[in-house]
This record gives C-alpha cells, sequence and structure tokens, in this order.
C-alpha cells in the first residue's frame, strides 16, 4: 500500500535491472560465443574472475540504485528522488500531469512488475517521471491517486478550464461503455490492415540481428548465394513468384505482429479518465484525462474504408512526439458519433463541408504523374517494348490523385476545425481552437491566381502540422478569420 | 492573411545573406578544385569534378546574386496586439499565425557576422513550432524581443 508523505522504493527486482539490461545489450555476443563452441575447460581462470567481478559490481550498483531511489506522494504532487554520486530530486505535481501510462516491457513482463511513465507537458524527451519497476498493485494504486479527480489546477489547464466545466455536464448523463475487439474482429482487422511500417522495422530489426550472426557463422553467405542466384537462368514466372510470396509473407508478418500488438485491447473511461490497454508480450495502459486530448485523429484505410472501417487515435501531450494514443483500432465508421460523444465529447464528428474544388486536381495530380512518368523512363530504357507495360501506371496515378482530391476538404463548426486529406489512408483531423498553436496558409503564384490555399494547423503535442492542399480559398480565410484575435484589423 | 504587414527585415541583411552565400560556395569551389587535383594526380575521371563546377556555379548565381533580394522582399511580418503574422517564401508564399498567448518564449541570437552588421534574429517559440525573424537591427530585435514578453503575458479566456 503505497500511503501518502511517506517515502517508498521500488520493488526489490530493480536491483537486477542494471545486470539484465547489460546481458541484453551484449546478448548477440554472447549467443555468438556460444554458437562458436568454446572449450570450457581451457579457459583461463582470469575470464570467470572477470565475469564475476563485472555481475558482482552491476548487483551492487543495482543494489545502491534502489537504496537511493524513492518516490513520495504527497497531497498534490509527487517526489521522486535519485542519483547515488549525484541526487537528483523531482517534483510533480498532479495538475500538470497529462498521462500516466503502465508499461510491461519484456522484461518488467518477465518478473511481473510494471513501469510507470508520468508525462507532463515539456520539452524533454524522455517522460517526465519514470519508475521502472513496481508491483502491479502498487502500480495501480499510484496511478489512480494522481489522476484522482482533484479541482483541475488553473495554471496547468489554464485556455482549457472553461471548456471543461462544460464537458462534464455534457457527459455526465451518458453511461461510457467499455471498447473492446473480439478475437474475430482483432483477426479482420489484422488481415486488413497491411502495416507496413510495422513490417519494415522488424524485418530491419531481424536483419541487423542477423548479419551478426551471418557474418560470424558462414561469412561468405551473401556471395555463394548470389552466385546461385545468378548461374540459374531466372524467368519471370519464378520473379514473379517470388515477389507473390514476398508479399504473403510481409502481410502475414504484419497480421502476426497486429495480433501481437492489440490483443486485449480495451478502452474505458471513469469521471474524466480514460484509459487504454494493449499488448501480449508488451503490455501497455494509458491512463489520461479526457479533457486533455489535443485532437482526434481518424484514419481510414483503403481496406477498411471499403468495409466501413475506421481506426482512431487521440493525440496527447507526451514525451515521444510522434505518438498517438490508439483509442481504438478498428471501429465501423457509423459509431464515431456515439464514441466521440461518450470519450471525448469536446469533439464532434462533424461531417465535411466544405471540400477541396474540383479546379485543384491539377496540383494534385501534376507532380505524381511526373514521379511516375520518371519511374516509367526506367523500364522503358532497360525493358524496351516490354518495358510500356509501365504506362499502365500512369493512369492509376491519375486515379488516386482524383480520390485524393475528393478526399480533401474541412469544415468549421461550433468552434472546431475538422482537415480531411488522402495520402493512401484517408486521415480526418478534429481539433479545436484552444489547442492549435498556430496557423498556416500556403499558396504558389498560380494557385493565388486560381483562388486557391492550402492550411496546415499546429496543434499541441505533435511536431507534424494537420495539413490539407489546395481547399477554397474563401474556406481557408473564414478559418484565419476565426484563428485570428484581431478581429477588427482583420476584417477590412 | 489580406491585411497589409508593414515590418520588413533590414537592408543590411541582403549584404549578410550575399557574404555567408560567398563563404559557402568558396568552400564547396575548394572541394570541388580538391577533388580535380586528386583526379589529376590519381588519373582519376575529371567528369564529377566538372559537374560540381557547374552545380555549385549555378547555386552560387542563385544564392549570392537573386535569392538575398527576393528574400528580403518577400519576407514582411507584423506584429499585432494579440497575434504575430509572418509572410514568407520565394515560390510558395506562406502566412503564418501566431497568437501571442501561446508563444512559450522569445529567443535573440545572432552570429559574429550578423553581429558585425548589428543585425539578429528573433526566434518566436510555441509548444510545437518555432517562427524566425532573421535580420532585424538589433535595437528592433531587443523591442520586438520586449514587446512579444509583454503580449505573450496577457491571460486569455479563450472560446
Amino acid at each position: 500500500m503505497i500511503k501518502r508523505n511517506r517515502p517508498r522504493r521500488q520493488h526489490p527486482i530493480y536491483i537486477l535491472f542494471p545486470l539484465f539490461n547489460m546481458v541484453k545489450g551484449l546478448l548477440p555476443l554472447i549467443i555468438i560465443t556460444l554458437l562458436q563452441g568454446v572449450n570450457w575447460s581451457e579457459l583461463n581462470g582470469y575470464i570467470y574472475l572477470g565475469i564475476l567481478a563485472g555481475v558482482t559490481l552491476l548487483m551492487f550498483l543495482g543494489l545502491l540504485g534502489w537504496r537511493k531511489f524513492s518516490y513520495t506522494v504527497e497531497e498534490d504532487r509527487i517526489v521522486i528522488r535519485k542519483g547515488i554520486l549525484f541526487r537528483d530530486e523531482k517534483t510533480i505535481y498532479f495538475g500538470r500531469i497529462h498521462s500516466v501510462n503502465l508499461e510491461q516491457p519484456l522484461l518488467q513482463r518477465l518478473f511481473g512488475v510494471t513501469q510507470v511513465k508520468i508525462e507532463t507537458p515539456g520539452g524533454n524527451k524522455k517522460a517526465e517521471g519514470v519508475l521502472t519497476a513496481l508491483t502491479e498493485t502498487d502500480a495501480r494504486q499510484l496511478q489512480k491517486l494522481m489522476l484522482a479527480p482533484i479541482e483541475l489546477q488553473g495554471d496547468a489547464t489554464g485556455p482549457e478550464a472553461p471548456e471543461a466545466v462544460e464537458d462534464q455536464s455534457f457527459s455526465r448523463g451518458r453511461p461510457v461503455p467499455k471498447l473492446q475487439l473480439s478475437a474475430g474482429q482483432l483477426l479482420l482487422a489484422a488481415a486488413t490492415s497491411l502495416n507496413f511500417g510495422l513490417v519494415a522495422a522488424f524485418i530491419a530489426g531481424i536483419v541487423s540481428l542477423a548479419d551478426d550472426f551471418i557474418n560470424e557463422l558462414a561469412p561468405d553467405l551473401y556471395s555463394r548465394l548470389y552466385e546461385e542466384s545468378t548461374s540459374v537462368d531466372p524467368s519471370y514466372t519464378l520473379i514473379a513468384v517470388i515477389a507473390i510470396c514476398g508479399l504473403a509473407f510481409a502481410w502475414l508478418l504484419s497480421l502476426v505482429l497486429y495480433v501481437i500488438k492489440f490483443s486485449g485491447f480495451t478502452a474505458d473511461k471513469q469521471d474524466e479518465q480514460i484509459s487504454i490497454s494493449y499488448g501480449l508480450l508488451e503490455k501497455k495502459v494509458h491512463h489520461f484525462d479526457a479533457r486533455k486530448v489535443q485532437a482526434v485523429i481518424v484514419q481510414e484505410g483503403l481496406l477498411h474504408q471499403w468495409i466501413g472501417y475506421a481506426q482512431i487515435q487521440l493525440q496527447v501531450v507526451s514525451s515521444d512526439k510522434t505518438e498517438r494514443l490508439m483509442l481504438h483500432p478498428f471501429m465501423p465508421a457509423k459509431a464515431l458519433e456515439s464514441v466521440l460523444a461518450c470519450f471525448v465529447p469536446q469533439f464532434a464528428a462533424a461531417k465535411i463541408t466544405a471540400a477541396a474544388p474540383r479546379r485543384a486536381y491539377f496540383d494534385y495530380v501534376w507532380k505524381r504523374l511526373l514521379a511516375v512518368s520518371l519511374l516509367c523512363a526506367l523500364p522503358l530504357y532497360f525493358f524496351h517494348t516490354a518495358g510500356l507495360w509501365s504506362l499502365l501506371l500512369l493512369p492509376l496515378a491519375a486515379a488516386w490523385s482524383w480520390s485524393c482530391l475528393s478526399a480533401a476538404g474541412m469544415n468549421l463548426e461550433n468552434g472546431q476545425l475538422t482537415l480531411r486529406k488522402r495520402n493512401l489512408a484517408r486521415m480526418t483531423y478534429y481539433m479545436r481552437r484552444p489547442q492549435i498553436v498556430s496557423i498556416t496558409a500556403k499558396r504558389t503564384r498560380g494557385q493565388q491566381k486560381r483562388q486557391l490555399l492550402s492550411i496546415s494547423a499546429h496543434v499541441l503535442g505533435s511536431l507534424q502540422a494537420y495539413k490539407v492542399a489546395c481547399l477554397e480559398r474563401e474556406d481557408v480565410e473564414q478559418v484565419w478569420r476565426w484563428y485570428s484575435r484581431n478581429k477588427t484589423s482583420n476584417k477590412q | 492573411m489580406d491585411r497589409p504587414l508593414t515590418k520588413r527585415l533590414h537592408r543590411d541583411y541582403i549584404t549578410v545573406f550575399r557574404i555567408s552565400s560567398l563563404i559557402m560556395h568558396l568552400v564547396l569551389y575548394v572541394l570541388v578544385i580538391a577533388y580535380i587535383a586528386f583526379a589529376a594526380w590519381k588519373h582519376w575521371t575529371y567528369i564529377p569534378g566538372f559537374i560540381g563546377l557547374a552545380v555549385v556555379s549555378i547555386s552560387a548565381l542563385l544564392f549570392i546574386w537573386f535569392i538575398p533580394e527576393l528574400k528580403y522582399r518577400r519576407f514582411q511580418y507584423e506584429l499585432f496586439d494579440e497575434e504575430l503574422e509572418i509572410q514568407s517564401g520565394l515560390i510558395v508564399i506562406r502566412n503564418v499565425l501566431v497568437p501571442m498567448v501561446r508563444v512559450q518564449h522569445v529567443e535573440l541570437e545572432s552570429g559574429p557576422l550578423m553581429r558585425n552588421y548589428e543585425l539578429a534574429s528573433v526566434a518566436v517559440v510555441t509548444a510545437a513550432t518555432t517562427h524566425r525573424i532573421s535580420g532585424l537591427k538589433q535595437s528592433e530585435a531587443h523591442f520586438l524581443k520586449r514587446r512579444i514578453g509583454q503580449l505573450a503575458k496577457v491571460d486569455e479566456l479563450d472560446d
């Protein structure tokens, strides 16, 4: 039990963490030495001594680190003291906390402890407070203590406060359902979302790890493979089969990774606190105040949009500037309105009313056509007539541009700006005025003449701006006037 | 977006821009010539050297001759009571609107070359973005910094 005003240490398993982290870092090296076959009896005694000394030192450091690390929960703040030589004391006021995440990376999961990350709005790369190893009950209790519905302190929320008051009355009457994914839904979601990013990261990781092994174990593997592959006359069917197999493998891998990442997904809300948890191997639980959500992002992948599903992400202030929290990975697009009303009632599922005009098609299409033409030049140069097939890409690019254009649009209603665009997946951004940090309007000379404007909005917590290209000039000017604080000087 | 923005950078900024581009391109020229000399010594092909020479020459022409003047002409800004608007861009014209209540802090920066001409650049930092006005006289930059500092203090009653 965590008691207020009493310093408390982490779980004693923390003593082992420096040792395990070192072992984890050296793992490839250790495996390689073991695989190469070590003659244990011939080893020099000093090596054993050295390993023993290293282990003892790391254990000792772990013990010291554990003894010197304490956290104290006070009335309105948590104080974390740490450091062996250089003492470090950090005070985090509860009112400043944007989210509390309970995570179980592999190591923590093995020992049944939980890592707590406390996120506040600040420029740091790392989370403001990290408690590496707590028992699960402690972690849950701590999270509850820190996010208890205390009066929101004015300094932290400033601009959001007036809105928050109105929200409470808004959400009170509604029962909040628990969002979950059944096994079937999870599988369908995994099968229809080709997450190439996830696959690429995984493969890159495997390759970099495997490279070490391969170079050690079979130095001439690559050159041998190359020789064998060139000695056989490669037919086009073979290449096609290999390509299809590769794609199928990538799809299967992405499916598995998706299931591992999102299995056990639940999203819940209790008195303004949203909690989201998912993960099979590395379990993550995010807790945050619904009123501190900066923006809502709805992403509809090509396949998902076709079968009428979408994924909802929330932009929250966090130390990882690219992170967005998944509110729901796979949800019928029709349910968006009710989910938003339950979880983040300050956002409305506004319909896009101001679409990009048809005359902007040229601006959408010319870059893609140029890129595709350059791409086509290569096969034409190398394969001559057979390369003509690549010209089929041109109408494809034109169609793609058209679908990008018809997805682009915006809406401005009840103090909420909604932007929608498509790259491959269709993205819709919902944001409110107090959370927008700056707005940019762009145009070239030509677009100026054709009355087109591109708009981008920066929201707190995200490095990336939310942009839509080439909208009707009047619509963007309306947003500009809405965002501008100097109403008089802008009206002329 | 359509309201007139009256403030500009100082004309000395054009000179500073030209000098710094000149220095950068001299360095590039030295590198290219070093390659050609090395190629002559080792009997390599000269072609990369000639391509480099052409590219550097074109970029020198652009960055020393045209772009400084153009950038000066295209850059306008104005500090209103509650917001800062900056217009910039050579091919794509961008207008940025930064409300004073979203400003976190203001930074003054000036390198040795800019100091020589008594110039400085002002960086307006918000929680997610940084906006630079570089090439103001130091006195004006200081004034702008202080003014934004005052305006940013105003508490907001938004929505």
